[in-house]
């Protein structure tokens, strides 16, 4: 079975900065996948460059086997994202945030969904109120039930713990290791924290400066004595 | 559909929006309150050359009148309230980082600029038809009606009150492509940039300058004034003349068409390139 996404040979500059160098990988079905690297090491540029924000100078992109383009862009209807911070318009409620980013989905997703995945991420009660009135957790997690609200394959979270209090990081970091688990999605996360990753990832990708550095599951990649791929 | 649907929701939703509305309502209630107190006033004295000349009765302040002095005070407004709202629609969510969510969906960056576009056309007809209501009806029923006298540089053209309503009407929808391609150029600036204040500010130095070029009688300014969309917008004002000079209203518009496709196909062309990194 092909690999629900495949990166081959990415790159891209930004003038004369080179923020993603040749970078291959792939992530299968089920797993979820640890993008470690300092800031500024390429995992936001690669990660919109997987969802068509960024255009890459050469490489390519393949969601599930399928040539991902601009004009393919019907391929990111199994690709839910939250990239950086997860902004929705603060003068609308969550209710009507859910429900406008879950009709571009371009799937039909029903309001009895919709009400699930507030029940999933803790928002049940919550999803009248305007999101200017929201804490930065529960901004993230209306976040995630927006990227997961049309049942997609893959789930991309770009730092998804960023801003969060501890009490908030311990909180997404169980519902990531939920949504594996207890719903089957496969995970592509973001972090500059190696904790972070090896709490919730299956395995893991080094990058540094645009770079592979190393990749492989967490156990191997923690293990010194472990070969490395 | 859906998404010009999801444009339209998210424009009227937002409390900015209204203020558009309200700033036309204040501006024409100011004017008609002016000219309730001075209104005869200041019509003897426009009116002091042809009273010499002729013999002028009736009610010369009336609501046609009236409407018109306000539609001349708002040349320069409306253009700034069209860009309030067309200068956000691609940097304001840029800015408020929604662009970024909204682009990770299987939507066409190119059908996003149309539904755009499209949410900015009608609420651009909204505000002429809120400015139509406001600055027209309510004149007349305030000052009532009468023949209109529309004051010239050189001349003076005296319209029947029964031959004005077809011609505010036809005004307005002129109006309304004018400020359409306001709205059109606000929108490929508004792709440019990653935070509203610059295309709205931009637009409006744009209509500014362009404005006070196509005004200045120099010989150099003479050769690109009818290329510029600054000399046609104003084109409205020919419907108040007889007889209407049809053909330079015509030619008028195919310009001001021909503008906002330029504007619009630069705004896809660029989009559709545009690394998001916001």
């Amino acid at each position: 079975m092909a690999p629900i996404l495949e990166v081959r040979d990415l790159s891209k500059s930004f003038k004369t900065f080179k923020a993603v160098d040749g970078l291959s990988f792939g992530i299968s079905r089920g797993e979820v996948y640890g993008f470690l690297g300092q800031n500024g090491a390429g995992k936001s540029t690669t990660m919109r460059m997987v969802l068509g924000l960024i255009f890459p100078d050469s490489g390519s992109i393949f969601i599930n086997g399928s040539e991902f383009s601009n004009s393919q862009r019907h391929l990111l209807k199994s690709i839910g994202a939250i990239i950086e911070r997860p902004d929705m318009y603060g003068y609308l409620s969550g209710w009507e945030n859910l429900k406008i980013f879950a009709t571009l989905s371009g799937t039909k997703v029903p309001a009895a969904r919709l009400q699930e995945v507030l029940e999933i991420v803790g928002l049940k009660g919550r999803e009248k109120d305007k999101v200017s009135a929201y804490s930065q957790g529960m901004k993230q997690r209306l976040g995630i039930a927006v990227a997961m609200a049309h049942q997609p394959e893959l789930l991309i979270l770009d730092e998804p713990t960023n801003g969060l209090d501890p009490q908030g990081i311990a909180e997404m970091r169980s519902l990531i290791i939920s949504l594996s688990k207890d719903h089957d999605k496969t995970i592509m996360i973001s972090s500059h924290l190696l904790h972070e990753i090896e709490q919730v990832a299956t395995n893991m990708l080094i990058l540094h400066k645009g770079k592979k550095i190393s990749e492989g599951s967490v156990h191997q990649l923690l293990n010194p004595d472990d070969t490395l791929t | 559909m859906q998404l010009l649907r999801i444009e339209l929701f998210k424009i009227f939703k937002r409390p900015r929006t209204y203020i558009s509305f309200g700033i036309i309502t204040a501006i024409t209630f100011v004017i008609q309150l002016a000219m309730l107190s001075d209104g005869k006033s200041f019509v003897g004295f426009a009116l002091q050359g042809i009273n010499e000349q002729f013999d002028i009765h009736g009610n010369i302040l009336n609501g046609y009148l009236v409407a018109y002095i306000i539609l001349q005070s708002l040349l320069i407004h409306i253009p700034l309230l069209v860009a309030l709202v067309a200068g956000d629609m691609l940097a304001g969510e840029a800015n408020i980082g929604t662009l970024r969510l909204l682009l990770t969906r299987p939507v066409r960056r190119s059908q996003l600029v149309l539904a755009k576009f499209s949410a900015s056309f009608i609420y651009t007809v909204l505000l002429i038809i809120w400015l139509a209501v406001i600055a027209l009806f309510l004149s007349l029923v305030l000052f009532g009606k009468g023949d209109m006298i529309n004051l010239k540089s050189d001349a003076f053209v005296m319209l029947l009150q029964t031959d004005i309503l077809w011609r505010y009407a036809m005004a307005f929808v002129f109006a309304v492509l004018a400020m359409t391609t306001i709205a059109s150029m606000s929108l490929l600036l508004s792709a440019f940039a990653d935070n509203s204040i610059g295309p709205i500010i931009s637009t409006m130095g744009i209509v500014v300058v362009l404005t006070i070029l196509s005004n200045l009688e120099l010989p150099l300014f003479n050769l690109i004034k009818p290329y510029l969309f600054t000399t046609h917008i104003i084109g409205w004002k020919g419907f108040f003349d007889d007889p209407v000079p049809y053909a330079a209203i015509l030619r008028s518009s195919g310009i001001l068409v021909l503008y906002t496709i330029v504007f619009i196909t630069a705004t896809i062309l660029y989009f559709n390139k545009k690394d998001i990194r916001s």
